[in-house]
């Protein structure tokens, strides 16, 4: 089966067909699936794991895992649901196993091509960087799993719900994460306050 | 947000952290980055594509299966007790 060779237009797939045809064996709709929802499972793995070097590799191996493990889907959430579930638990396996980089920067220099969604680059938007910088240093300061549960809930906006099993974890302790989380976070945002950057 | 007073409870400053975060400004993929992740997707459907590769395969079961091939290999360099005997 090759889905885009039989002349059908990939955007007016929905993702659970595209999911369908990687399965049976088309070799481009995967990499479709991946290209609709590349950035947001990139700002997930970048809040997660705040170093951008360490956010390409746990990427990386989300999407050969979710690759491999396709033909397991069962349908009963979203397939971004999905993906955002192995893209974070990927970013949390690397944490607890402490397999981040310990250098700083990756030969491909992934940080002088850093961009915000709306197409802002390091050298415009001073105002909209500061505001990234302030909150992913903040968000470095808290353990992984408040991390996660903030990000998903808080950044991304997933239901707490949605969250609990994302993580495999209860509703009360996402809940209890993100009740955390926010009072350490509430401190370190201050300059935010200060300073107003939040309405630049 | 508008506000520049400090929230006075702790809901409120919940509240005001939940509002910081969602403003946050959205991420673009790297070029660098999303190129790493096609190659490597790439060799994933090469591999798809070759019959004796299976993608179900855990790498704890590669890892046994590794394993048992490495005990056979051993097993089948033991000498021959009985020969060893006479």
């Amino acid at each position: 089966m090759n889905v885009l060779a039989e002349g059908m237009d990939a955007d007016s797939l929905t993702d659970h067909q595209l999911l369908a045809a990687h399965v049976a064996g088309d070799p481009q709709s995967f990499a479709v699936l991946f290209g609709r929802h590349q950035n947001r499972l990139w700002a997930v793995a970048l809040r997660t794991m705040r170093k951008p070097e360490d956010a390409a590799d746990a990427l990386q191996d989300a999407m050969i895992s979710a690759f491999r493990r396709a033909s397991g889907f069962r349908g009963d959430s979203q397939v971004t649901t999905w993906l955002h579930r192995i893209v974070v638990n990927a970013c949390l396996d690397r944490l607890r196993h402490n397999k981040v980089r310990q250098v700083q920067s990756l030969p491909d220099d992934v940080d002088r091509d850093l961009q915000l969604a709306d197409g802002t680059d390091l050298t415009a938007g001073a105002e909209r960087w500061e505001l990234r910088r302030i909150v992913l240093e903040a968000l470095d300061s808290i353990n992984p799993d408040q991390r996660a549960a903030i990000v998903l809930v808080d950044m991304e906006g997933y239901s707490v719900e949605e969250t609990a099993a994302m993580l495999g974890c209860a509703t009360g302790t996402i809940k209890s994460r993100c009740s955390r989380g926010r009072a350490k976070l509430a401190p370190l945002l201050q300059d935010l306050r200060d300073k107003d950057l939040t309405n630049a | 947000m508008d506000s520049v007073e400090q929230p006075q409870t702790p809901a409120d400053q919940a509240a005001w952290v939940h509002d910081v975060l969602r403003r946050a400004p959205g991420e673009m993929l790297p070029e660098a980055v999303r190129q790493r992740v096609l190659d490597a997707l790439q060799v994933e459907q090469e591999l798809r594509e070759n019959s004796d590769f299976n993608p179900d395969a855990d790498v704890e079961d590669l890892v046994a299966l590794d394993a048992k091939d490495q005990a056979f290999r051993a097993f089948s360099r033991m000498p021959n007790r009985a020969t060893d005997w006479s």
